[in-house]
């Protein structure tokens, strides 16, 4: 039986998808069911890296990054602080230009060829303070290309939808924090873009405007649009995304869908509750790390071990609620990846190639 | 360059629509005229409380003659001109003191002063108004006799000492002429000066008729030149820098990542310069239409100084103007993308203010010859060209065609350079973030990919 996590919602499953192109004149138009993306062919990678490094003076940020991002899918780009993702995210947008490697975005090596069909979120929100919520909707939208009519309207309609409609009027520094990302989010997908691009989009908000923005991005997904997001938080990584991606010290450490990520670890993993179970596992020859996720123990066993001597010996002392073989979870990998220990021995080696690759 | 117009549109209408930009073009011509406003102030509120002094008169003259002047004064000189006619002088009002025998006066009036009975005191010299004998080397006179001294501790007030040596003085020439049997009406007649009216130069129509020529007037000679110059000075120090701010502000408050995700760096940057640009030439057009308007039809501006703003002096200005906006605001736009902190752009804008307000220091040379070897190298420079030029394109003799066109090239060419540098800085400095840049590592920034 495949394990799951307790509580955690069903993974999205995506069908074939209703896909949105341009027509030759940029114009939006229902396209057919979009087949089985092949690899290499027209516009099955949103995003292409090849071979990137970029450098700031004596700091390489990056490292020579290949990554592709399926279009139409959830990708969700992980990393510690200062691992190099916003330098990606703004290579990607062009923002900033790789000093080897080439970046294609949805289709185009051109820089800023494609700008105006991305929509981007940046982690430090930005919006003019003075200025009021509705115009200056429509001056983001004006500058993606679209009439002023036409992002006034789109962006009365979003207001709308994320409960900010009595706000149009008013000015952005009136807003509350949750209300400012939610117009920034706005400003993000007014243009209805093919790409976005969301750093850290959910940090900060409360569970409900949370829940709000998380079904608004998946309502753009399953209409076509392909999403890269960066964030911390690894559960909802493991919820909202088809492929996940991990760069740790400027290179690629992680990248695949969760399932090939997880088999690649294979089930060397216990979830276990239980009162006492610290205690109960103190020096255990068959435990070689515990992470504590709060209503449970995530447990990595040492290579070798019995799960079921170990659960025998849990239940000789203690009164045991959960005891879960699972493959290892999203943030666990994380911290195996880059943790105080695992990044200790980057450094140590910060010569040797990368630490390991999916 | 779509999404640049887009972003000065925007930023356009941001600016000029504010409560900031309406009080500040009704307050700009209030802090113009502030000298004017403060003179009237003044005057409205002078002190006209009585200046009492008293006189120690040891030629026995002199006292008498100031009772009778001052009488005088009372009656004609200390009224306005205005109905209704109000004192704005104080009265100056004398008193004799006669020294006791063995006092030293000096003493016993400065205690007056510090009682504040009197406003300060003259000490006359015995030989004030006699004709001063001819030099002697071997003896030379002892001038205490011969001097006025006004003791006060006030000494910042000039007005009173002023019209008692005046007064004196006049009394002295009265005395000493009639000494030697002159008539005074005569010297005076004899010893008045030569005007020298200033004209322009005689013409031609085209139809060959003479056309005389005209007095100049220094209104248009002088302040109109001064005027456009200060004005084109104004609006560049009064909206240039202002983008440094905004700049600064987008860095600060994360904005700038937004917007350069969607323009480019570039266009961002030029967006911004025709927005200011458009701020400044609006400003423009309504303080020159207010003036224009203002002398046509009240009547106490000059004939020559509206026929002196011909069309061309005013292309001339919105031309310099322009230049001078995209040259100044790329470089402190460049300077508020490379800062992440105020102080830090505070310590690159002084270089920069000094070179924006060199030209002010050579507006009184280039004004009083205009056509000279420094005024035409000075016009020249790209930084000075705006102001400067502009001056001399509203004073006569103007200046010759080819400097106009070398200015226009050289000014125009350092234009585009300065926007083009202040891009490249522009678009590393947006996103940079930390340590103040220096303006070593701006230049690195110049050579960026």
């Amino acid at each position: 039986m495949a394990p799951t996590l307790a509580g955690a919602p069903p993974r999205r499953h995506r069908g074939p998808a209703a896909w949105r192109v341009r027509g030759p004149t940029g114009e939006r138009r229902a396209a057919a069911t979009i087949p089985a993306l092949s690899p290499g062919g027209p516009l099955a990678d949103a995003i292409r890296l090849s071979s990137v490094s970029k450098a700031f003076g004596q700091h390489v940020a990056v490292r020579d990054l290949s990554l592709a991002v399926r279009a139409g899918s959830i990708y969700g780009f992980i990393g510690p602080n200062g691992s190099g993702k916003t330098t990606t995210l703004r290579m990607i947008l062009h923002i900033l230009l790789p000093d080897t490697g080439t970046v294609e975005v949805l289709g185009q090596t051109v820089t800023r060829a494609a700008s105006d069909r991305i929509g981007y979120l940046p982690e430090e929100r930005g919006l003019y303070k003075k200025m009021k919520v509705l115009d200056l909707l429509v001056y983001y939208g004006a500058l993606k290309g679209l009439p002023r009519a036409q992002a006034r309207q789109a962006g009365r309609e979003w207001l709308e939808r994320l409960g900010l409609q009595d706000w149009a009027e008013r000015k952005v520094e009136q807003l509350s924090k949750g209300m400012a990302q939610k117009v920034q989010f706005i400003a993000t997908v007014l243009h209805a873009p093919e790409l976005l691009i969301l750093d850290e989009p959910f940090s900060g908000l409360d569970p409900v405007n949370l829940q709000a923005l998380r079904d608004a991005i998946l309502e753009l997904a399953r209409s076509g649009t392909t999403v890269l997001f960066s964030t911390h938080d690894m559960a909802m990584a493991e919820r909202m995304c088809d492929q996940i991606g991990m760069i740790f010290r400027g290179r690629k450490v992680l990248d695949g869908t969760l399932d090939e990520i997880q088999r690649r670890y294979g089930e060397d993993s216990v979830r276990l509750r239980a009162a006492g179970a610290r205690a109960a596992l103190a020096g255990h020859p068959d435990v070689a790390g515990v992470l504590d996720m709060g209503r449970y123990q995530e447990l990595r066993l040492a290579p070798g071990a019995d799960p079921q001597a170990l659960l025998a010996h849990l239940l000789t002392r203690t009164r045991v609620d959960l005891f879960e073989v699972a493959r290892p979870s999203l943030h666990d990998i994380f911290v195996r990846i880059a943790g105080p220990e695992a990044d200790a021995a980057a450094r140590a080696s910060a010569d040797a190639p990368a630490a390991e690759a999916v | 360059m779509g999404k640049a117009l887009t972003v000065a549109r925007t930023e356009y209408l941001r600016a000029v629509r504010t409560k900031g930009f309406v009080i500040g073009v009704i307050l700009m011509p209030v802090l113009m005229s502030g000298g004017w406003i403060a003179g009237k102030i003044s005057e409205e509120a002078a002190d006209v409380a009585d200046r009492r002094f008293a006189v120690v008169d040891r030629s026995g003259l002199v006292l008498p003659e100031l009772v009778r002047r001052t009488a005088e004064r009372d009656r004609d000189g200390i009224w306005s001109r205005d109905e209704p006619r109000e004192q704005d002088q104080p009265r100056f009002v004398p008193e004799e003191y006669r020294p006791a025998p063995g006092e030293d006066p000096v003493v016993a009036l400065s205690d007056r002063v510090r009682a504040d009975q009197i406003f300060g005191f003259l000490v006359v010299g015995a030989d004030v108004l006699a004709a001063p004998a001819p030099d002697d080397p071997a003896a030379p006179p002892d001038l205490s006799d011969r001097e006025l001294s006004w003791y006060t501790d006030t000494p910042t007030y000039d007005d009173l000492p002023d019209w008692i040596r005046a007064q004196v003085g006049d009394l002295a020439r009265d005395q000493r002429l009639a000494g030697a049997g002159i008539d005074r009406g005569l010297v005076e007649r004899l010893t008045q000066g030569v005007w020298v009216r200033t004209m322009g130069l005689a013409g031609r129509t085209a139809g060959g008729e003479v056309r005389a020529a005209q007095e100049s007037s220094e209104a248009a000679t002088k302040a109109l030149p001064l005027a456009f110059s200060l004005l084109l000075f104004i609006l560049v120090m009064s909206t240039a820098p202002a983008l440094l701010n905004t700049v600064l502000e987008e860095k600060m408050q994360k904005i700038a990542e937004v917007l350069v995700a969607t323009v480019d760096p570039f266009d961002l940057l030029l967006g911004k310069l025709l927005a200011t640009t458009g701020v400044a030439l609006t400003l423009s057009v309504i303080y020159l239409g207010a003036a224009l308007a203002f002398a046509g039809t009240s009547g106490v501006v000059p004939p020559q100084v509206l026929a002196a703003i011909t069309p061309s002096v005013l292309a001339w200005y919105f031309l310099f103007q322009v230049m001078a906006l995209l040259s100044y605001g790329a470089m402190y736009a460049a300077i508020g993308a490379a800062c992440s902190e105020i102080q830090d752009a505070q310590n690159l804008m002084g270089p920069l203010m000094i070179i924006t307000m060199v030209p002010l220091f050579f507006i009184g040379p280039v004004l009083s010859t205009p056509d000279g070897t420094l005024s035409r190298v000075l016009s020249l420079v790209p930084t000075a060209t705006p102001m400067l030029m502009m001056m001399r394109v509203s004073a006569p003799p103007g200046p010759a065609w080819w400097e106009l066109v070398l200015a226009v090239l050289i000014t125009g060419g350092f234009t585009v350079a300065t926007v083009w540098a202040a891009g490249r800085i522009f678009r590393v400095g947006i996103l940079s973030q930390g340590q103040a840049p220096s303006w070593r590592r701006l230049v690195e920034w110049l050579r960026t990919r």
